[in-house]
């Protein structure tokens, strides 16, 4: 190990640095690419689900997640696999991420497409929100300065897990059994 | 390469630093693996893990562990030695009152890692009720496992994040921010690190109220209390393991001076809401 201490330990406020209401942000892996990790070699074809006012209801019953489910980000494969794109919103993170569910009903894998650090800010103003809406890969890599080694106490992925949970319900609703 | 999957109740994220997509792919999905498996081996939530079953049976006979699960303990054992103390990874009845972790029921009042002892054909005893939570060191070494495990697939090096507790692993040196703990989206620059650890216990994230009360995951052993503290406490060391546990150390102290830090190679940060000791 080799450690050089900062000669001097000044304060650098990231939010200043970069655009103002995202503190900091990460892209990890693209939609293909991550189909790719989690579904090697395999085709996967578009398979939007629409879903009921009853069944959104019973998803936000049973894992208090109040954002909107986007049903047009849901994909199969030829063997009946799932694989859905989805975000959470948690009171330290907006997170992007995909669920790969088999055709058994059992997950897959979970992968994290993109991490969005908001810390300090009203997360849940539709105005924070849209800065995401339409928005490229490209075009968010440019409000990163990419600190890469952030050293910090241990953010709780819970929000994720309610996420994934409410994808589960969405699955036992609507894409169980389906042709 | 990047990657980030939900393990360990936190974001983990790997990077390899390989030109090559092939060895880099091959090195994310080991180091994923090693992580995985130290959770299943070491979560206190799954009651046949191996830490669940040393807490339900290890006081009533000799409970078979896997070697890495040996290894964390054994590396617990020292650390609550050469910290006199101040390092117990048994401290989880108070976890599980304050709701924190599940709580058991069955009474463990003087729950402490010194009850464990090891058999010589890979089991673990315990000379009284205890229950252990990994809470405090399973990170940082779930973080070393990763970094054997990509190094094994010959890549060439990378970083292994864990919420927080990283290391730093083959050719290059890094730069290294800290939280503000009064106001995490701000960072302080540490330093440049080549190939060691970095880890880091305060409670802004964690801390939330009970009975009026406030608590955190920071629980000193002496007094069975939570630490409440605005400051946030951080440790540069050679492995994740040691400097994982060690800010706990640091924590409940205060002291960078201790010798332990010197002991395990350590350098010890105190950060003030406003300021960097020492």
């Amino acid at each position: 190990m080799q450690w050089k201490p900062a000669a001097t330990l000044a304060l650098i406020p990231v939010a200043a640095l970069i655009a103002p209401a995202v503190a900091h942000a990460k892209i990890y892996v693209s939609v293909e690419e991550t189909q790719q990790r989690l579904f090697p070699g395999e085709k996967l074809t578009l398979n939007p689900v629409a879903l009921t006012e009853a069944q959104r209801e019973k998803m936000r019953d049973l894992s208090s997640v109040r954002e909107p489910f986007r049903g047009e980000r849901v994909w199969k494969t030829a063997k009946g696999d799932w694989f859905i794109v989805d975000e959470v919103v948690g009171k330290h993170e907006m997170v992007k991420y995909a669920l790969a569910i088999n055709a058994d009903g059992t997950i897959k894998g979970i992968e994290i497409m993109e991490y969005v650090e908001s810390y300090g800010y009203e997360v849940g103003e539709a105005s924070w929100r849209n800065q995401f809406v339409g928005k490229t890969a490209d075009a968010t890599l440019k409000l990163n300065k990419d600190i890469k080694n952030i050293a910090g106490a241990t953010l709780s992925c819970k929000h994720l897990t309610d996420g994934v949970k409410r994808l589960m319900v969405m699955y036992d609703l609507a894409l169980k059994g389906s042709k | 390469m990047r990657a980030c999957r939900p393990l360990l109740g936190t974001y983990v994220e790997i990077r390899i630093d390989d030109d090559d997509p092939e060895i880099a792919s091959v090195a994310v999905d080991a180091g994923f693996w090693a992580i995985s498996e130290v959770q299943r081996l070491m979560s206190v939530f799954d009651k046949n893990s191996d830490i669940g079953r040393i807490n339900r049976l290890a006081h009533l006979e000799p409970v078979a562990i896997a070697p890495w699960t040996q290894e964390i303990l054994a590396l617990a054992g020292d650390l609550f030695r050469d910290s006199e103390g101040l390092f117990d990874c048994g401290i989880a009845p108070q976890l599980g009152a304050w709701g924190l972790l599940p709580d058991s029921g069955e009474p463990a009042p003087d729950s402490s890692i010194a009850h464990l002892a090891f058999t010589d054909d890979g089991c673990v005893t315990c000379s009284a009720p205890t229950r252990l939570d990994l809470g405090g060191i399973a990170k940082g070494f779930a973080v070393d496992r990763a970094a054997e495990a990509i190094l094994a697939t010959g890549a060439k090096g990378g970083t292994v994040n864990a919420g927080g507790d990283l290391r730093i692993f083959g050719s290059t040196d890094e730069e290294i921010y800290l939280r503000a703990p009064d106001n995490p989206e701000h960072l302080y620059f540490a330093g440049r690190l080549h190939d060691g650890a970095c880890a880091t216990s305060a409670t802004y994230y964690s801390r939330h109220f009970r009975d009026g009360n406030e608590v955190s995951p920071l629980v000193d052993p002496r007094s069975r209390k939570p630490l409440v503290t605005r400051r946030s406490y951080s440790v540069i060391a050679p492995h994740c393991v040691v400097a994982d546990a060690l800010t706990k150390v640091l924590a409940l102290s205060g002291n960078p001076d201790l010798p332990c830090f010197k002991q395990y190679q350590a350098h010890p940060f105190i950060v003030e809401p406003s300021r960097i000791l020492p």
